[in-house]
């Protein structure tokens, strides 16, 4: 095997020799160490055998002195493998391609996953990195792993570490974000509390200040519930303290929601057309003409086939398809009863979400349609914190 | 012939190699197909079914079926095909044909 392989790397010929005696020709290859492999009788004056491309040279005269000729028959071997290899260009053109795809994928980033990220988005560490040029493409070598920790930390305060782990072409970002600092109150300067809603006081325990409310009581929104002015009876003076109260108060939420009752509703044409696009990192490969919608109405979907690793990273690689749908649209008159049950849901979600976590108890809801708009109002109340720490200036 | 002895005393005396000290084809047969022959014997017949070599004076004949020299230099030879039998000739018969 390991012959063979030898053989086929120095290029090897197969030639027959013809003569009166052949066995003369071998004896005269064998005295100038021109060694042969694979003879093959054919007659008593011929021969076939094999040799290598180099000792094929220096044939010519052991056969004239042997009184033989020989002739070439074939050849094999790298040497004349990669002569005839190299007149096929698209061949080469592949190979020169895979070698680049080769030194590519060990030589560059290709793929980017960020983890740690909390509140942070992981497209605006990716933005920072860009930012201090790391990207697809980046060479992994020019990537100083400690430099950038420094850079990034730098430009993103919210971060409090930063690693990036490059493994072949896939890096790993791994980010801590920074813990918010709860605000602590100068409780050596004077504050009031105030509303910071309209509602009816149920609770309210004041450690500090003043109260100027009580329970039951209704209050607007900026109106002074705990003064950090404070009045000592005894001795009719007067002093400022930082307030500080707990205060609960019934409050209502309200929310309304419209929809137009003329409407458009589109129909299907039949017609689609669908494209192909490749994107290649930062690159797009679109295989059509122009670009644009290629119908006055229609929906577009599209469908996006990237390619992922068996460690479930994705490689910048992906083949898009985009279909679009023509349509046409007409006029329709929307059913009030129809619509109005998506309106409700909708304007009570916005009212528990203005309950900021509390309990909403729904109170009611209203349906009244104007000038072809449908209307929806949905009320709620709960209890809640409704004060806020102002400063006293 | 005298010298040959000589040398083949010798060679048993000072306990060196015989095909080291003679001018002998060395035979190493493995099984019935496979025969490497050391010691650089000139070819003298090739055929499928006999394969005749000589050195000096010893005639080695290689006897079967579909012979054929797999590899050849000045160092030796290697044989495939199903050998039947090897005949030695030593002399001046063997002499005649060198």
């Amino acid at each position: 095997m390991l012959q063979h392989f030898h053989n086929f790397l120095r290029g090897s010929v197969r030639c027959t020799v013809t003569g009166a005696r052949p066995v003369l020709f071998l004896n005269r290859c064998a005295a100038e160490e021109i060694a042969f492999w694979d003879l093959r009788y054919r007659d008593v004056n011929c021969l076939a055998l094999s040799m290598s491309a180099r000792d094929y040279r220096r044939i010519r005269p052991v056969a004239r002195a042997s009184g033989c000729s020989v002739r070439l028959t074939g050849k094999c071997g790298a040497l004349y493998e990669g002569r005839r290899l190299l007149r096929r260009a698209v061949l080469l053109m592949g190979v020169l391609c895979l070698c680049g795809a080769m030194w590519l994928m060990n030589a560059a980033i290709l793929s980017f996953d960020v983890t740690g990220c909390e509140t942070v988005a992981p497209a605006a560490v990716l933005d920072a990195l860009r930012a201090e040029g790391v990207g697809i493409g980046t060479l992994t070598r020019r990537v100083d792993a400690s430099e950038l920790r420094d850079r990034i930390l730098l430009a993103m305060p919210e971060l409090s570490w930063f690693t990036v782990t490059i493994r072949g072409s896939h890096a790993v970002v791994d980010v801590r974000e920074r813990g918010k600092t709860p605000e602590i109150p100068d409780r050596s300067r004077p504050a009031d509390i105030i509303a910071d809603r309209d509602g009816v006081i149920e609770i309210l325990r004041a450690s500090h200040g003043e109260e100027l409310v009580k329970p039951g009581e209704a209050v607007q929104a900026g109106q002074v519930l705990v003064s950090g002015l404070v009045h000592l009876r005894l001795e009719e003076k007067t002093m400022l303290t930082h307030a500080e109260a707990d205060i609960f108060a019934r409050v209502w939420h309200q929310s309304t929601a419209a929809l137009p009752l003329f409407g458009e509703t589109k129909v299907p044409t039949g017609r689609k057309s669908v494209r192909y696009a490749l994107s290649i990192g930062k690159f797009r490969i679109n295989f059509y003409g122009k670009g644009g919608n290629p119908f006055a109405k229609c929906d577009k979907i599209i469908d996006r086939y990237e390619v992922a690793l068996s460690d479930g990273s994705i490689l910048p690689v992906t083949w898009i398809r985009e279909t679009s749908i023509e349509y046409e649209s007409f006029p329709q008159m929307l059913e009030e009863s129809a619509v109005s049950g998506t309106l409700l849901d909708t304007a009570h979600r916005r009212v528990r979400a203005d309950g900021r976590g509390s309990v909403v108890s729904r109170l009611g809801e209203r349906v009244w349609t104007e000038n072809g708009v449908l209307y929806v109002r949905a009320t709620g109340e709960s209890v809640q914190k409704i004060g806020v720490t102002v400063l006293r200036e | 012939m005298a010298k040959y002895r000589l040398r083949n005393r010798l060679s048993r005396a000072l306990r060196l190699p015989a095909d080291a000290a003679l001018p002998v084809p060395r035979l190493e047969l493995t099984g019935t197909g496979d025969l490497l022959v050391t010691g650089g014997a000139e070819l003298f017949t090739y055929e499928p079914e006999c394969i005749r070599f000589v050195r000096e004076d010893c005639l080695v004949s290689v006897y079967g079926t579909d012979l054929r020299i797999a590899a050849m230099d000045r160092l030796g030879m290697q044989i495939y095909g199903r050998i039947t039998s090897i005949a030695l000739e030593e002399g001046s018969h063997a002499a005649a044909f060198s």
